[in-house]
């Protein structure tokens, strides 16, 4: 299935967290409403710190979440096929926290901000289940932070 | 400027008027001959007897007398008519003239105010009192002689007459006058007050309104219309309220006066019937003077009206004039002053004290030496603001000056200003022209001749423009002043400009957005060789082109492109504002039909309106999704949906021709990658493929279209489109940039470059500057102060930073302007780094001693 295809963005959107509750029609509406853009193993779709309007959801192939400390690239995680990502910047306007680099050939739906805020409006499930993505970041974070914290406090 | 509006009239209209007050004499025997001639051929032609009679040395039976007459009467009547409509036209042109000289005199005295003075100027108040409140002024201008004259000599020759039969009566007649010249001002000075009122009103409503319009983001972010609605009307409310006052007192006006009109009988039936019956009056002079009187009416009631219209109009004029003069205008000079000393040398303030409206800004003594790079930093409070506004004069200080040269700034005519100082800030004035207007704008300051002008009606101009004391300038001609440029010419000019562009990293920018945009059809032709030679030289890039663009083949559906495209494998060559324009093309029409595709497109269109049917009912009504697809507009996947819905039982078989329109629409624009509806199949394709087969000969030698594979330049289509052989693929949106850059590199390796360029520059910017974003308009306001090579710029929010970027461009404007005077408004200390002088403000405005 070709994932460029309407119907084949709604059938992997089908297995997203986000939009599982969504019927196929609803869908089917959100599909048409973002774009899907392909990119090449390692191209970069953002950069860190970069302004962001829009967000994006994985429709095949994978992508790594990229850091950069102390000058260096540092891929913190990947992820994969049914993912959001962006979707901080998008919401909140503030600068990306991270890069992304497409670890194979790409396709992904991309969602601008107010087409996000739209649907919000349209279908609150996909809202609630923002939130519930939102705060597994946070989580994962804070989870993150007490680790590092206890490396520095550790063994040195 | 005089605000005695006589004076005004007299000064400047006083030939008109005499040659006005010229014609009504003239008219007054012709008026009496025409009441006279009908008597005399009742009385002599048609009744007479004793003919021949002889005129002239002719002897005139009764017959030819008759008509002798009559002709005489029909050429009076010509020539009282022609009379009239020269000194009409001639009452109007004089009352525009003026007109139009008043306005014009009124906008040069606000290009002359001091700055401080628009603190209390409202944008909304001049336009109110420039146009709509002196309005009435023209009509009335050009009678101002003439109809005080005209009636009030009708109106001695009628009470002579009267006061000629009898004394008495004639005193009767006029007996009622001194109550109407002692009431009637009495109640015309409340009129007049209130006239004012209303204008003051009127000012403040204009001005509520122009401010609502302008701050319209903020209503919408504030949820304010209502409350803006609510001052709106009451201002309307009050201007009501006043109407309604004005017509009471204007009315009480006419009663009084149109009472004591028909009182005044009342005394001639008294007075001169008792004198008839005393027999010391006879019967036919009471019945003469009654009709004199009847005639008498008239001029009077015109002269009370001239009266009323004068006192209003002297009012209206000098309460406009005085909101256009008095302290803060500065001499002629100020903007009429061309050729003057530029302001140069070291830049002192003294003693400067900047009040609270400039951040309260405090600078005892510093000078700065010309030449030096120098940072501002601090002044958060305004203050940074208002010492740069200082420099260039915009912000008058409280107390102290700023001297350039030993000359005070806020002293110094325009021009000198002009050619002396250039600022940018962060927001940047932008007029509603082209990219270049914008950035030549600093240099539109040499008045092109009027006199040789070629134009038609550039005489007519030039006459009207010394009529009414207008700027003797023509207003399309070249404005440009290149010698402050430093060059000699256009083509100088256009180079300097081009490597600013350059210099200043506008060039993709414009590049881009005149890559994707059409050229004139008239030069189409010019574009072909070097169009072609580019499709080669992009052909040699190092890029994976067909990774970018889905070429062109004959055989192959190209996914990236419009339906229309697929079957015509051409496309007009008259260029369409809307893609959807092209279903109304009969061009286009013609070839779809014939080509067999008709039927096809239907298909495409009835199955694109069934799938908009669906989302539409996945979707709340009038739901703010629908905005966000991208071809289609909400509109349009509404009434295709409705569409589907009123036909969609009977099926595609039953849909009227104004909706075979719109699927038309809806399926030629369709682009399979960008839209993803499931209307294209592989048969469908095939079927597409077919009809571009019959397709193409059709369009091959139509000099209509244009097909892909024809090397020519399609002026239909962008620069890019036709360079490209192919359409972009829109699932790589992200890499278009690099393409762009690919092509940009092609045409420059063909000597296109700066040609696409300067399309670039003439692209129309929208009203102030809409289309255009905050960056590119301050890149834009830094060309159009280099371009002009001033001796002080100062940069306020702007390239201040401490990233290279701004270094960089802070290196470019030096090595323009290597002996100028470069105040910048550092954004940190850091920013402020390698700067002669830094110019340290605290919160309060003080300057602290470096």
């Amino acid at each position: 299935m070709n994932a460029l295809n309407l119907n084949g963005a709604v059938e992997v959107m089908q297995g997203t967290t986000i939009f599982r509750k969504l019927d196929p029609k609803r869908l089917r509406v959100v599909a048409m409403m973002g774009e899907t853009l392909s990119y090449r193993a390692g191209e970069r779709l953002f950069e860190e710190g970069e302004e962001g309007d829009s967000a994006f959801v994985i429709l095949s192939g994978a992508v790594d979440v990229v850091l950069t400390i102390e000058g260096r690239d540092v891929t913190v995680t990947q992820l994969k096929s049914g993912e959001i990502f962006g979707e901080i910047a998008a919401l909140t306007g503030q600068p990306r926290t991270s890069s992304i680099v497409a670890s194979v050939d790409l396709d992904v739906l991309r969602l601008e901000r107010e087409t996000i805020i739209n649907l919000m409006r349209e279908f609150p499930d996909i809202a609630l289940e923002i939130i519930r993505v939102l705060s597994d970041r946070l989580r994962d974070t804070s989870a993150q932070v007490a680790r590092l914290q206890s490396e520095k406090t550790g063994p040195n | 400027m005089d605000t005695r509006f006589f004076t005004f009239v007299w000064k400047y209209s006083k030939r008109e008027q005499i040659f006005i007050l010229a014609l009504t004499i003239f008219s007054f025997p012709l008026v009496y001959a025409s009441l006279e001639i009908p008597k005399i051929i009742i009385n002599e032609a048609i009744n007479g007897t004793g003919f021949p009679v002889e005129i002239l040395g002719f002897e005139l039976e009764q017959i030819p007398y008759l008509l002798l007459l009559c002709f005489v009467f029909l050429g009076l009547v010509f020539a009282i008519n022609g009379i009239k409509w020269v000194m009409n036209v001639a009452i109007g042109m004089t009352g525009e003239r003026m007109l139009r000289r008043l306005r014009f005199m009124l906008f040069e005295h606000v290009m002359r105010f001091r700055m401080s003075r628009f603190k209390t100027t409202k944008p909304g108040e001049v336009i109110q009192s420039m146009l709509g409140e002196i309005e009435p002024l023209g009509g009335f201008i050009g009678e101002v002689i003439a109809t005080p004259a005209f009636q009030g000599g009708l109106l001695l020759v009628y009470s002579a007459f009267i006061f000629a039969q009898d004394v008495y009566l004639g005193l009767a007649a006029v007996a009622l006058y001194p109550v109407q010249a002692w009431l009637i001002p009495k109640l015309q000075a409340k009129v007049i007050r209130l006239n004012k009122e209303r204008a003051v009103n009127t000012r403040g409503l204009a001005d509520e309104i122009a401010g609502s319009v302008g701050s319209i983001a903020d209503i919408h972010t504030n949820d304010t219309a209502r409350w803006h609605m609510g001052q709106i009307a009451a201002k309307l409310h009050q201007n009501t309220v006043i109407r309604l006052a004005l017509f009471k007192r204007k009315f009480t006006i006419k009663f009084l006066n149109n009472l004591i009109n028909q009182l005044t009988p009342f005394f001639f039936y008294s007075v001169g019937g008792y004198l008839v019956i005393k027999g010391q009056l006879d019967f036919g002079s009471l019945v003469a003077v009654l009709a004199a009187y009847k005639d008498l009416a008239g001029p009077w009631k015109a002269v009370l009206n001239f009266v009323q219209r004068w006192t209003d109009f002297n009012a209206r004029d000098s309460f406009v004039v005085e909101n256009f003069i008095g302290e803060g205008v500065m001499g002629p000079e100020r903007v009429y002053e061309a050729e003057t000393e530029p302001l140069s040398g070291r830049i002192e303030f003294s003693n400067i004290e900047g009040g609270p409206a400039a951040g309260s800004l405090t600078i005892p003594k510093l000078t700065i030496e010309p030449g030096g790079l120098i940072a501002v930093t601090g002044g958060g409070n305004g203050s940074r603001e208002a010492l740069l506004g200082m420099v260039a004069g915009l912000i008058e200080p409280v107390q102290g000056r700023v001297m350039i040269g030993d000359r005070p700034v806020t002293e110094a005519c325009l021009s000198e200003l002009g050619a002396s100082v250039a600022i940018v800030t962060a927001e940047p004035g932008i007029i509603s022209r082209t990219i270049r207007d914008n950035m030549l704008y600093g240099l539109y300051r040499s008045m092109p001749p009027l006199e040789g002008s070629d134009w038609e009606q550039a005489a007519e101009f030039l006459k009207e423009a010394r009529a009414t004391g207008n700027l003797i300038a023509d207003p399309d001609g070249d404005w440009t002043d290149y010698a402050a440029a430093g060059v000699s010419d256009l083509a100088g000019l256009e180079a300097r400009l081009l490597r600013l562009i350059t210099d200043l990293g506008l060039d993709e920018e414009l590049f881009s957005t005149a890559l994707n945009s059409r050229i004139d059809a008239a030069e189409a032709d010019q574009w072909t060789g070097p169009i072609v030679e580019a499709r080669i030289a992009l052909g040699e890039t190092e890029l994976d082109l067909s990774d970018l663009i889905e070429p062109w083949q004959p055989d192959a559906y190209n996914t990236n492109a419009t339906v229309l495209e697929n079957i015509l494998y051409a496309l007009p060559v008259e260029s369409v504002a809307d893609y959807s324009d092209y279903a109304q093309d009969p061009a286009v029409d013609e070839i779809i039909k014939k080509s067999g595709a008709k039927e096809l497109v239907e298909a495409i269109g009835w199955d694109i309106a069934s799938e908009f049917a669906e989302l539409v009912a996945a979707v709340d009504v009038d739901s703010v999704v629908l905005e966000s697809f991208a071809a289609y507009p909400k509109d349009e996947i509404n009434a295709a949906a409705e569409l589907r819905d009123r036909f969609g039982p009977s099926g595609l078989s039953s849909v009227d021709l104004e909706g075979l329109q719109v699927l038309t629409s809806l399926a030629l624009k369709f682009v399979l990658r960008r839209d993803r509806l499931d209307v294209l199949d592989d048969e469908r394709m095939r079927e597409v493929l077919a009809c571009r087969r019959k397709a193409e000969p059709l369009t091959v030698d139509d000099p209509r279209f244009v097909g892909f594979d024809e090397d020519q330049f399609n002026p239909g289509r962008t620069i890019a489109d036709n360079l490209m052989h192919g359409a972009r693929r829109i699932e790589r949106k992200s890499r278009w940039k690099v393409l762009d850059e690919d092509m940009e590199r092609a045409l420059e390796r063909v000597g296109m470059r700066d040609r696409i360029l300067r399309l670039g520059l003439d692209r129309p910017v929208g009203s102030g500057g809409a289309n255009l974003s905050i960056a590119v308009k301050r890149r834009i306001a830094l060309v159009r102060a280099l371009i002009k090579r001033p001796r002080i710029l100062l940069l306020d929010g702007v390239v201040g930073g401490d990233g290279d970027a701004d270094r960089q461009t802070r290196a470019v404007i030096r090595a323009e302007l290597p002996e100028a005077t470069i105040i910048y408004a550092a954004s940190s200390e850091a920013a402020a780094e390698g700067a002669d002088q830094v110019l340290a403000l605290d919160d309060k405005g003080q300057l602290e001693a470096a």
